[in-house]
Parts: C-alpha cells; structure tokens; sequence
C-alpha cells in the first residue's frame, strides 16, 4: 500500500478484491448445495406402483399386490405382493426385497378385496389419509373376485399397456357415468360425516375386455352393507350432478343420452320427521328409437323408470341406513349438530322422499322424426 | 398516480399470505363447530381496529418509530412494554420456522431432516433481514407480482370440490360467545397478531399511507374466510377438523386432467412458503431493530448473527408437535398484549403527542 493511498479518505479500493474473493469463496462453497435434494433417489431406483390391491389372509393378516408398470421392455407389469399385519410394514417389506424402492406418490387405483371391504376398511383409509405420500384423490374400489385371481388375469391382458385399470377409471379415458367414481379423501369424508356416505365401484376381470364393471358397493362408515347395480349407479351419479353422456335404455322405446341435469330440492321438518321434495330436470337427446314413439311417450316412460329405479335405491339404503345420496344434507338447516349426529339412526330410515323427474327432449340427433 | 405507500401495503398483506393458510384453519376448526364466520368476523373486526389506532397514533407523532415514542413517555416505561413484544416476536419466529418445516416435511419433503429445512429457512430470513428493510419491502413488491396469479390460481380450482350444503346452519340457535375465551381460538389469533407490528419501525424512506394499508387489510378478509371455508365446504366441520393443515388437504383433493401436474398443492405451498419467508425475514429485522436499541453497541451483523443462532437453536430444541402447540398456548397472554394492548398505548401515545403540538402552537 503506498502513501499516497493511504492519504486518500476514501480509500475502498484495497477491500474490493478482497470482499470478491470472500464472495467468489462462498459460492465455490455453495455448490454442492446445487443438487437441491437431500438423500435424493434416481426416477430409475425407484419403483412408481399405479395400483395396489389389499386383502385378508386367513390369519387375517393384510396381503398387499402392487402393480408397477415396468420401466424396461421386456414384460409391462409387474406384481408383486407380500403378507403382514400393517400396510406400511408390508410395503417396507416389498421395498426391501425389491432392488428399487417403492414409491407410493403416483399411485392410482386401490383395490380392496370383498371380504375385507366387508369387514371393514377404516384403519386403512385412515392409514392413506396420514401418509405423507399418498394422493388423497387416489380412486377405491372393491374386488369381486380374490385378488390373487385378479391380478394374474391382469399381468396376462396387460401386454400392450400398464396402465389399462387406471384409464378405465380416467375421466378423460375410460371413465362412464355408470362407475361410481370415489376418492380416498370422500371415503375418509363419509367415515366421519354424520350425514354423507358413498359408493365404490365393485370390478372384476372380465371376458372379453380386461376389466368388467358389475356395480357399486354401499359403504356406510367404512364398511360394505350392501350393493347396487349399475344402473342405479348412473341414476345416483345423475344426483351428484355427474351424470353427463349417461346413457339410458328406456324399455322398448328408445335409448336417450343424458346432456345435463339440474336438481332442486325442498327439505322440511314436521313432528320430527323429515321431508324431502326433490326434483330432477334432465336434458336427453335422444340416440335410437325402436319404432315410432312419440316425445311424449319417451318422456313419460324415461320419468317413470327414472323415478322408479331412485326410489329402489333409495328404499335399499334406506334399509341400511347408508345415506349415499347425502340427502342428510339438505337438513342442516333444520337440525342442529347433536341431532345430525343421530341422522343415519334416527332420522334417515322415517325420511319421506319423492323425487319427481322431469326430462327435456333437447335434441333428436340428425333425424327430423322419430 | 401516487405510488408511495405500496410498499409498506404489499408488505403487510404478503406477511399475513404467508401465515393465513397454514395454522389458523386448524386452530379455528378446533375452537369452532360451527358458525366460524362470527369467529373470523370479530377477530378480523379487532385486527383492523387494531392496524388503524396503530397507524393514526404513528401517524400522529409525524413517523416517529414505535420505541422512540415509548422512549418519550419515560426509559423504563419503554423496556417494560418493549420486552414482551421481543419475546412474543422471538417465541413467533420459533413457532413459524419449527411449524413450517414439519408441514414441508409432512407433504413433500419426506426422507429431509428438520434441521435442514430449519437452517434454510432461517437462513433465508438471516439473509433478508441483514440486507435491511428497503429491500426486503421490495422482495416484497416482486414476490407479490410473481405469485399472486399461481395463488389465485389454485384458490379458484380448489372449489372443485365444495358441497355448498356444508355451508348451513349459517348460525346456530344457541350461539353463545363462550369460543372467545377458547384457548384453541386465541391461539387461532395468532394469524391477525404480529403481521403489522413491524410497520411502526419502518425506515423514514417507505411511506405509510393509512388508506392503502386499509385496503390490504380489506383484501386479507377473503383469505381468512376462505382458508376456513375451503375445508369446511370440501369435508364439513367432522373431517376438516381431523387434518392438521386443512388447506393442504382441500387443494390435495383437487383433479385436474388436463394440467400437466399431478398436484397442485406444490403450487401453492412453495408460493406461499415464499410469502412465509419474507415474514420470518420481517419478524427476525423487528428483533434486531429492537435489541440494537437495547444495546447500541455492539454492531447490527453480530447482533443478527447471535439472534439467528439463538432462535435457531431453541426451535431445534423443541421436541414435538405437541409441545408446539403448548407453547402457542403459553404465549396467548403476551399475543393478546401486542395484538391489542401495543396499538392502543401507540394510539393513546400519540394523541397526547398530538394534543401537545397543537397546545404548543397556540401558546406559540
């Protein structure tokens, strides 16, 4: 340093190289920080299961099949399944004996056996609600056939695609308004609410295509009561409003497509006994005719067997107090908590329900005539 | 157009952003069973109460900072009313830091420790508020104009899911009030609490505008409802009430097939995790604005240094979640003294400080 900078008062100069080094230090430091991740596993270390099936040994112990579409090109799926008493014990045991680790992120599809679907799954979907990696929108459904059986048909039809059970129950692929469509999240929901239980869609292989569709199980606080066909499903996901592009034969006459619904509702309370009025508007468009009926024909036979396969399901849940329709819902305002805690019990099975339906004709396709 | 006053307003709502939609709908879940607007309602009728005494009585003293105008009623009365709100605002940045990591861990950083994510949180908010105030309000401005569109964005597809019969009974026939003394619902006030405290030290070079602040206070009512109400209108009061963080779990149940991403609570939490960054930033700069008071001598980086250190280190060692949420507990009497008491003795302060001018130009 020589003296004529040290006269200078304003004398930086000397530090900047010095504060650049210090900084160009820190950074050199900070690199391999860049990675970001901390015990970070490859996308190829890890195995990514879209489907899991869950069922009963005879010791009632849990039997966990994954199906993980393989990475390689070889085979497109591989199963692999284990035996223990907690699901995540068993997925930790598939993990150890895998050379990759199990990775429950993307899963998709949980398959629960019958039998166990009977006996109970609330420890279960608690058990997805507390992970931490498990999508709370994975879809459920039940079995009919041992998952043994299912899977293995499965592995055989999956040649060409992994993914065949997952896009049969995509909205955007495979999905119809007469699968139910239920979410681990909405089971969780129905297993707490006092006045809102759901419908899972019961699956087995089929014949000719890989997964056949043979209705919907009513589950009422986590467990299996009972069952509903798939035409009562599509009517109950007409009530959800989630019933677009459903198909409906009307007998002997004509087959109409469902383009919207609309439902209102009046709910009252008298002598401690509920009532509901509701009403469902649909818009069809009419898709063949056997015949020649006319539009009113069609329209009063379509509200006729509307209104009679509601009333069916409505008097099966009814009988097992199961409200999967949440019409408990439409009493919030009249009953206070303590009493909607009593809904299912005390108020459900004396609902009187009458669901009028009324459809709109809103197009007949190309054709002027029926 | 007059731009001044932005500043301090975006700060203000982009602190509170960060803390809204993580704690409080759990808290208030388990304070409230039903009718949770009139708990929203008056908490939120108090919080603006309390920011506007607290703006006029600054501005009144003509931008004086809160510990000068403490400091004019007497040294000692000064470190009495002070040393609450450094606890309160220490014992805040622990709860946010040791609560925020766990949440990152519970939904997307599972196999990282907590210190980790302890040390980088911390360590961003040691960078932020060695950098000053004058930039952290304009972190503020950017951090606002980068995230608002994802946050709007998730917040409007996160009513896919809503069953608005969730909404009834809009009111209870027996509504009392007996919730307000809830310990679950004081601490629920940890949200309207210390997000503004830190406006009466702000630097002479950002400009408060009482109507500006305002309107951001209006523009924070939609949030608190709606991070209430998001999860009581997706799950109803039974099963919102089991989750520890409610919003999470609303926006984990939304479906989007056409969006490139599987879920978009990712979305949302790092946009927000950044808003929470800049209020731990804020809250660590109020501290060692206050401790620099204390002790003038020794100079502001080792200050923040030993600060930094020392909050680091408590939060480390809290053992659990449990004992997080006891110590919320503990703190309600020091929340409700800078909630409530801190904004009306800085109100009180300055209409004194107001009346006396006014005396002096007339004898004048």
């Amino acid at each position: 340093m020589n003296k004529s900078e040290m006269n200078n008062p304003h004398m930086d100069s000397p530090a900047k190289p010095c504060k650049a080094i210090k900084l160009i230090l820190l950074l050199v430091a900070a690199v391999p920080l860049l990675a970001g991740c901390w015990d970070n596993k490859d996308i190829n270390h890890r195995s990514l299961p879209v489907i899991m099936g869950i069922s009963l040994t005879e010791e009632n112990q849990y039997k966990v099949y994954l199906d993980i579409p393989a990475t390689n090109e070889t085979s497109s799926v591989s199963i692999v399944s284990e035996t223990g008493d907690t699901i995540n014990e068993i997925i930790d045991d598939i993990s150890m004996n895998m050379e990759t680790q199990v990775d429950l992120l993307h899963l998709k599809i949980v398959i629960a056996d019958k039998r166990i679907a009977r006996r109970g799954m609330e420890d279960i979907i608690s058990a997805f609600n507390r992970s931490r990696d498990i999508s709370a929108k994975t879809l459920f459904a039940i079995s009919d056939q041992p998952l043994d059986q299912f899977f293995s048909e499965m592995q055989a039809k999956s040649e060409q695609s992994g993914s065949i059970i997952y896009d049969y129950f995509e909205k955007n692929a495979g999905w119809n308004p007469q699968l139910a469509d239920t979410r681990v999240w909405q089971l969780f929901r129905s297993i707490h609410s006092y006045t809102h239980d759901v419908i899972v869609p019961i699956i087995r292989s089929g014949v000719s295509t890989s997964i056949e569709c043979t209705g919907s199980a009513i589950i009422k606080n986590g467990r299996m009561t009972g069952q509903i066909g798939t035409d009562e499903t599509l009517v109950a996901n007409a009530f959800y409003g989630k019933s677009a592009f459903g198909k409906i034969e009307v007998m002997d006459s004509a087959t109409v497509q469902i383009t919207s619904n609309r439902l209102t509702h009046q709910s009252w309370l008298k002598d401690g006994k509920p009532y509901l009025r509701s009403h469902l508007r649909l818009k069809v468009t009419i898709l063949d005719s056997r015949g020649h009926p006319t539009e009113a024909q069609i329209n009063e036979k379509l509200e006729e067997l509307l209104t009679l396969r509601l009333n069916k399901l409505f008097r099966k849940t009814q009988k097992e107090q199961a409200d999967i329709l949440a019409l408990g819902q439409y009493f919030r305002k009249h009953l206070t908590r303590e009493q909607l805690q009593e809904w299912r019990s005390g108020y459900y099975p004396n609902l009187d329900f009458k669901l009028s339906v009324t459809t709109v004709i809103e197009n007949r396709g190309n054709l002027k005539n029926l | 157009m007059d731009k001044s006053g932005y500043q301090a307003a975006i700060l203000y709502v982009v602190c509170h952003m960060g803390l809204i939609f993580f704690l409080y709908p759990s808290d208030l879940f388990t304070a409230m069973d039903m009718g949770h607007w009139i708990g929203i309602g008056i908490s939120y009728a108090l919080h603006a109460a309390a920011l506007f005494l607290y703006l006029k009585g600054l501005a009144w003293t003509s931008r004086k900072n809160v510990i000068d105008m403490f400091r004019s009623a007497g040294a000692l009365f000064a470190w009495l009313l002070l040393v609450p709100v450094f606890v309160y605002f220490g014992i805040a940045i622990i709860i946010t830091l040791r609560a925020y990591s766990e949440m990152l861990t519970l939904v997307f950083l599972s196999s990282t420790p907590l210190w980790a994510i302890q040390l980088l949180l911390i360590g961003i908010a040691f960078l932020m508020a060695w950098q000053g105030m004058a930039s952290m309000a304009r972190t503020g401005v950017l951090l606002a104009i980068l995230f608002t569109f994802p946050i709007l964005f998730v917040l409007c597809l996160s009513f896919q899911n809503v069953d608005w019969y969730y909404l009834l009974p809009i009111i209870d026939h027996e509504q009392t009030f007996r919730f307000l003394i809830k310990p679950d619902f004081l601490v629920s006030l940890f949200v309207y609490a210390g997000g503004f405290f830190f406006l009466g030290l702000l630097p002479a070079s950002i400009h408060i505008s009482i109507k500006k602040m305002m309107l951001g206070c209006l523009l924070l009512l939609p949030m608190f409802l709606l991070s209430v109400y998001l999860p009581l209108l997706t799950f109803g009061q039974a099963t919102a009430e089991m989750y520890e963080f409610p919003m999470l779990m609303t926006i984990d149940t939304v479906n989007i097939t056409w969006l490139l991403f599987d879920r978009i609570t990712i979305f949302f939490l790092l946009s927000l995790m950044a808003f929470a960054l800049l209020y731990l930033g804020v809250t660590l700069w109020v501290l060692l604005t206050l401790t620099k008071r204390a002790v003038p001598v020794i100079p502001n980086i080792y200050l923040l240094i030993v600060l930094t250190a020392g909050l680091f280190a408590i939060s480390m060692a809290i053992p659990n979640w449990d004992f997080l949420k006891k110590l919320q507990g503990w703190i309600i009497p020091l929340r409700m003294y800078v909630f409530l008491v801190v904004p009306l003795i800085t109100f009180i302060i300055g209409w004194r400080h107001k009346h006396k001018t006014s005396r002096a130009t007339e004898v004048t």
